[in-house]
């Protein structure tokens, strides 16, 4: 039990931030766009947003079959279809998104950084959109039974 | 290598989306992981919680770094046609990944 519980709270630390640097991404890709590149953040927040999508995925990976057997079936399909419908949906997503991050690190590398292309536009937008939807999808899902 | 880039990625996510799909589908050569008795198996039998995530996901994610590569690895040679190519497999790559989103979520709202 206790080892669930720290991949958890690990877990939610690492997809802290990883919204955080997805959400700079697409910040500092937006304004490059207007002509105020920053090329050193543009190449970092990739690699971080990387980083951190691993290490969400590789803690959710390892928690989803305790949570699938004692929460979704032991009480979220019963109680709170929604809630139980939601997180599929938030980790089908995740996966969508992977792709998305990678192809933000290569572009981000291959690119001029004073001009971004549409495709990394794209990327960085998409993907913050996906992580914040996540985010608070997992912050919805996990209160259902605290408050 | 701007051109080079986005063709690789195009592919990638292309690619990744479109297994996504088709495992999401037809559940085509999904293995399945059985949390209440720890074994992976490719037809769960009845009545058995039976996990297709991770092995949807996994291939998903898995292509899409494998194709990618492959797309620089062998990327058109000139920058003209790499870039036309770029923007072909980027416009199916977003057509795709709508359509993989819209699916999911239909398919589950299904279930409410």
């Amino acid at each position: 039990m206790f080892w669930i519980k720290l991949g958890l709270v690990l877990h939610a630390v690492a997809a802290g931030a990883l919204t955080g640097s997805v959400t700079h991404l697409a910040l500092v890709v937006w304004r490059a766009h207007r002509g105020r590149a920053q090329p050193r953040l543009q190449r970092l927040y990739p690699a971080v947003a990387l980083g951190c999508y691993l290490a969400v995925y590789s803690l959710g990976s390892l928690i989803y079959p305790r949570y699938r057997v004692e929460v979704r079936a032991g009480w979220l399909d019963e109680h709170a279809a929604w809630a139980s419908v939601l997180f599929d949906l938030k980790e089908n997503l995740a996966t969508l998104l992977g792709p998305l991050v990678l192809a933000t690190v290569v572009l981000s590398r291959a690119e001029d950084p004073a001009r971004p292309s549409r495709a990394l536009l794209g990327c960085a937008t998409a993907v913050a959109l996906g992580v914040w939807f996540n985010a608070v999808s997992g912050l919805l899902v996990a209160s259902v039974r605290s408050v | 290598m701007s051109a080079r880039g986005r063709f690789a990625t195009g592919a990638g996510t292309l690619a990744a989306a479109t297994v996504y799909l088709v495992t999401t589908t037809t559940r085509a050569g999904v293995l399945y992981y059985l949390p209440t008795r720890s074994e992976w198996t490719w037809s769960p039998p009845t009545g058995v919680i039976a996990m297709d995530w991770f092995a949807r996901s996994h291939a998903t994610l898995a292509v899409a770094a494998a194709v990618t590569w492959a797309a620089w690895r062998w990327a058109p040679t000139g920058p003209k046609a790499c870039a036309g190519w770029a923007g072909r497999l980027w416009a199916m790559a977003w057509l795709m990944l709508g359509w993989s989103a819209g699916y999911t979520a239909l398919w589950l709202c299904a279930r409410l």
